[in-house]
């Protein structure tokens, strides 16, 4: 990925969604890099979170995706999401 | 690599591979004047970054959750221009301009392209017309 990515982000106005496989030129990698994107958007959080947080959540991810269970990055969040207001409500 | 390089005359300063959807409808599932958005983003990357390819129609989908994750069925038209990471940063604010353009006057939810590895999205809340923001 280029590095200084979050600072083209930044100027754009953009959010960095996610990654994708690494794009290829030509007719087969334009139509290869709809589908990548497509499957991106199908597992992006439904809400804001900062680069760092994401690239956490996909950390966390892949080290739960283990014996052929994949788990994505929404479900992690979820997770960690219901354990934070539970262990909030205990607290009063 | 680099002799091989050197001995064809070519340079590998053009080497990140920027990819822009261009859309065929809005949000509110109305076709669009795609053929023209096509030609001004062409124009666009070609002022900018000396050239890029449009390739026909794709077949897509993308989630509106600004209303209630409506799916919106889509034929984007994929464009690709290879420049480097440094030049797109430089050109940062032209390309924004006519970013923040399309995603306006085509009504769209999100403004979506690809820089190397990582996909981008300019977004556009419903509530706020010609806002951008990430």
């Amino acid at each position: 990925m280029a590095d200084n990515v979050d600072r083209i982000a930044a100027k754009l106005g953009a959010a960095v969604v996610g990654h994708v496989p690494e794009a290829a030129g030509g007719a087969f990698g334009a139509s290869k890099v709809l589908n990548d994107v497509a499957q991106l958007r199908a597992n992006v959080l439904p809400v804001r979170v900062s680069g760092a947080t994401r690239e956490q959540l996909e950390r966390l991810a892949e080290r739960a995706s283990v014996g052929g269970q994949k788990v994505d990055t929404v479900e992690v969040a979820a997770r960690l999401l219901e354990e934070a207001a539970a262990a909030a409500d205990a607290a009063g | 690599m680099s002799d091989l390089a050197t001995r064809l005359g070519a340079g590998k300063s053009a080497s990140t591979l920027l990819v822009l959807f261009v859309p065929s409808h809005d949000r509110g599932g109305n076709p669009i004047d795609q053929s023209y958005w096509v030609g001004e983003a062409l124009r666009t990357l070609g002022e900018l970054f000396g050239g890029a390819t449009a390739f026909p129609q794709g077949r897509g989908v993308w989630r509106d959750d600004d209303q209630g994750g409506k799916l919106h069925f889509d034929d984007p038209v994929v464009i690709q221009c290879y420049t480097s990471a440094d030049v797109i940063e430089s050109q940062a604010d032209t390309l924004r301009e006519f970013l923040v353009r399309m995603g306006t006057e085509a009504r769209q939810g999100a403004v979506g392209l690809v820089i190397d590895r990582d996909y981008l999205e300019l977004r556009f809340p419903q509530d706020q017309p010609g806002a951008a923001n990430g």
